[in-house]
């Protein structure tokens, strides 16, 4: 109760863990049958996971709603979600970019425009063009439609995978072109299949386990065939989807391996740059702080994501790499590891309590007055930009990735 | 209730509070059947009014029809005082959320009793001002569940408890009318102490609206040690020589050997597990004032026959140190499925008398029983860890609680410290009360609410 973001906007028994594990308990004994007010408590949930992980008793709440939405799914209940950007998801056919695409969609963003190249056809609700304070544009070139690979990349090495995902490719081709020079910088050897595929989070958390293990399938063949030291992400969601793909094949057995084989090359990229390049030693080195920002000082406040900080306990790396990074001074705001209220689905099914987590989170932030919110997910970026947008700060305050103030630090310095 | 009747009641209370702030869905009350008790009662409708006119409307519309009403906050009680065991309609005051002042002249704030204790904890805290009631449940309590059940916490021993700082309250009878109890000054003997009367009333006199609560400025620094005794007994003793020593610590909590093994086994933090006890003390104030303070103490446990005595040497170690202390109610459930939970208190100087007899207690039963609390103001939380499901156990577990009781109050103590009556201890209550002190409360509560249509079934059991 103390520690969902939900429950901390409504204080409603029903939005938060204890309530709704009632309810799914009492489903279970029969008492209720699954209703539309079920499904709209169950949808209410960010699936941030902070309920579980201070869980005593150690009950999956995260799981145990999912599976939830999941029999809600499958029994044909899924009204709530069959929201045309969600079912573009479904109806779309698995080939390549249409599901990409969709899956960016997903991921909470709503296009200006739809790239005539994707043959995606979408309607939206004008109320949600209504409510929003910002519409992040689609990228016009998604960013492994231009990369090109250098000779040297070609070349044998230490081989980094990199799982772009749909809002580094669509939305925040910066934060990839970011990790890129990084790593050109630093001599790594760097591979980006052109085929990959959205990571499947929004089919699994929307109860569509079917296009979830599909999506996974085809990233298992994708990645697993290129005998990889590592496969990095630069967007938290898909991290963790990545990390748990092995519950996806419970009872597939080849599959399950394959999946828990990737799942443990996976890392965070900023983890990867720090933990096993030793970037933040590398950014030392070269020195003190310059004017990158004039001659003020470039204050950087860092959000967590739940899918990092809970999924995949990355909470002091990102840190660390700030503080290292020249010309910047780190800001710690309060209450952190608290939830911006993105939750993917939840921001376009429930937009109204989205933006008041939002509100709480945004005061966090203003108090340390910061030039930059950093952080590393596609949902809490978009999230920011918002909540930038709503407090009148738009253009005043820059929303990114780390990642990419590092690698300005970083030409700056080599230049 | 007939559904007629209750129909025709809740479309009343739709037309004073809006359709949206009632439900009647079977999910919805579902999810306010139960409290920290883990029993299930579910209502016939939850409300969430929003301000003071409409909870005295609702209860004016109560009255005249005879419908029970529940007042609720958070839902965290440990004896049942918000469930709607009658049925009824719940109250929920979660809507009354705003802290409405802090007035750092005089040392008082107003707010309204939705406001979560450790949330108002934080914002008097930014002013350099102080709230200490610290129930474990205040990151998710509300004050105004503090105020119904007189909540305490492990600061108790130095500041008291929230009895202690309500000023004033603003009461909604369970007739309707509005009251304004006690003033917002520090003197105040003007006609009964009516405030005092409501705190502790667990939602059976009145539902308050209202809280005018007393405030400290901040102690500059808290300094924290812990104890580790290989006697159970030296333990008691030491807490008792803390006591008269002069010094008054913020907190004297204390965790017994099952305590300490359980949570040993739930975090693996290095706690010796051979120890028959361990003590946790913190003493607050000017920096030279409290680590004199901290000595003195140390030396203490020392000469009481203490193993070992660590003084926390930075903010991680203080962490470190309530890690232990803060882990139990969770790990407690690695010893059993079900706890049945007392809160006794006996004077001060009988704590190692309770403790040996309790230890007595555990070797006659054979149930596994943890105790741990707040030592420095006598308040023990016993625990029998067990499975409902066995009925030997449980039966000999309700004689052991009897048992329990029966000695606190020949100790000179009393059967619960913060956790309330409720429905948990109703039937315990005339082991302690007498019969002309039990009809006198009965009485106060009718003159309150004629119609006993207010939170009905707690402290008394059936009227």
């Amino acid at each position: 109760m103390s520690v969902c973001p939900v429950y901390q906007a409504t204080f409603r028994e029903t939005d938060v863990a204890r309530g709704r594990l009632a309810l799914l308990e009492s489903v279970e004994e029969g008492a209720i049958t699954w209703s539309e007010r079920l499904e709209e408590i169950l949808s209410r949930c960010l699936l941030c996971g902070a309920c579980a992980q201070i869980c005593a008793n150690n009950v999956p709440t995260t799981r145990l709603i999912q599976q939830g939405r999941r029999r809600l799914f499958e029994a044909g209940k899924g009204g709530r979600s069959s929201h045309p950007l969600i079912r573009s998801v479904r109806q779309g056919e698995l080939s390549g970019k249409v599901v990409l695409k969709g899956g960016a969609l997903l991921q909470g963003l709503l296009c200006r425009k739809i790239p005539d190249s994707s043959g995606l056809h979408l309607r939206f609700p004008l109320s949600f063009f209504a409510k929003r304070a910002t519409v992040p544009p689609v990228t016009w070139r998604p960013f492994l439609e231009a990369f090109r690979p250098h000779v040297a990349e070609k070349m044998q090495g230490r081989r980094i995978g990199f799982f772009v995902g749909c809002g580094a490719n669509y939305l925040f081709p910066e934060t990839a072109w970011a990790l890129v020079r990084i790593l050109r910088r630093v001599g790594a050897t760097m591979v980006i299949p052109k085929d990959q595929v959205c990571c499947g989070l929004p089919a699994y958390v929307s109860g569509d386990t079917k296009t979830a293990r599909a999506l996974a399938r085809r990233t298992i063949e994708t990645f697993g065939s290129l005998e990889l030291d590592a496969v990095v992400t630069v967007c938290a969601s898909c991290g963790s989807r990545l990390q748990d793909l092995g519950a996806l094949f419970e009872d597939d057995p080849v599959w399950r391996d394959a999946a828990v084989a990737l799942a443990e090359k996976h890392k965070d990229a900023m983890a990867y740059l720090v933990e096993d390049l030793g970037l933040d030693e590398y950014l030392k080195d070269r020195g003190s702080a310059r004017g990158l920002h004039g001659k003020n000082v470039y204050r950087v406040a860092y959000h967590d994501p739940c899918h990092l900080r809970i999924s995949q306990g990355v909470t002091e790396v990102p840190r660390r790499l700030l503080r290292t990074t020249p010309g910047v001074e780190y800001a710690e705001a309060a209450h952190p590891g608290q939830c911006c209220g993105h939750g993917g689905d939840f921001n376009l099914t429930h937009f109204d309590l989205s933006v008041e987590i939002l509100d709480r989170r945004m005061e966090d932030f203003q108090r340390v007055k910061p030039h930059a919110i950093v952080t590393g997910c596609t949902g809490c970026l978009l999230q920011f930009a918002e909540g930038v947008s709503l407090k009148g700060l738009a253009g005043r305050v820059q929303v990114c990735h780390p990642l990419v103030l590092v690698e300005r630090a970083m030409a700056s310095l080599g230049s | 209730m007939s559904m007629d009747t209750l129909s025709t009641f809740i479309s009343k209370i739709e037309a004073i509070v809006g359709r949206q702030h009632v439900t009647t869905a079977e999910e919805d009350l579902l999810c306010y059947a139960y409290d920290a008790t883990n029993r299930h009662h579910r209502p016939d409708a939850v409300v969430f009014p929003g301000n003071t006119g409409e909870v005295s409307a609702i209860m004016r519309a109560a009255n005249e029809c005879r419908f029970f009403v529940v007042p609720r906050g958070a839902g965290t009680g440990m004896s049942g005082g918000a469930l709607a065991i009658e049925g009824g309609l719940t109250m929920v005051m979660t809507r009354f959320n705003r802290i409405l002042s802090i007035d750092r002249d005089n040392l008082v704030a107003e707010v309204e009793p939705g406001v979560i204790t450790g949330h108002f904890q934080e914002a008097v805290e930014r002013e350099g001002l102080f709230y200490p009631p610290d129930p474990s449940s205040a990151a998710y309590s509300t004050l105004g569940g503090n105020v119904g059940e007189c909540a305490g916490g492990p600061r108790a021993v130095k500041y008291g408890v929230t009895r202690d700082y309500v000023l004033a309250l603003e009461v909604v009878l369970p007739t309707g009318e509005v009251i304004a109890t006690g003033s917002r000054t520090a003197k105040g003997v003007v006609g009964y102490d009516l405030t005092r009367l409501i705190v502790g009333s667990e939602g059976t006199l009145g539902v308050v609206t209202k809280i005018v609560l007393r405030l400290l400025p901040l102690p500059g620094v808290v300094r924290t040690l812990r104890a580790i005794f290989v006697r159970i007994q030296d333990a008691g003793r030491a807490v008792s020589e803390i006591v008269r020593s002069g010094v008054t610590p913020r907190s004297v909590e204390y965790m017994d050997q099952a305590a300490i093994r359980c949570v040993e086994d739930y975090v693996h933090i290095g706690l010796p597990v051979n120890a028959g006890a361990m003590l946790l003390l913190e003493v607050d104030g000017t920096p030279s004032a409290a680590d004199a303070g901290l000595q003195e103490l140390a030396a203490i446990c020392e000469k009481g026959g203490a193993q070992k005595v660590q003084i926390a040497e930075s903010e991680q170690e203080v962490l470190d140190l309530w890690r232990a202390r803060r882990a139990i109610s969770p790990a407690l459930f690695r010893l059993g499925p079900d706890k049945i939970s007392e809160d006794i208190v006996v004077p001060r100087s009988r704590i190692p008398e309770m403790v040996e007899w309790i230890d007595d207690l555990r070797k006659r039963t054979g149930l596994t029983m943890v105790t741990f609390g707040h030592a420095g103001d006598g308040n023990i939380h016993f625990n029998i860890m067990l499975d409902r499901g066995d009925k030997e156990a449980f039966k000999k577990a309700e004689g052991a609680v009897e048992a329990l009781f029966r000695h606190t109050i020949a100790l000179g103590g009393t059967l619960s410290g913060e956790h309330g009556v409720g429905i948990t201890k109703a039937s315990y209550l005339d082991i302690e009360l007498g019969g002309s002190e039990l009809a006198l409360m009965k009485r106060i509560k009718a003159t309150f609410d004629p119609h006993g249509i207010l939170n009905p079934g707690k402290i008394f059991g059936n009227l």
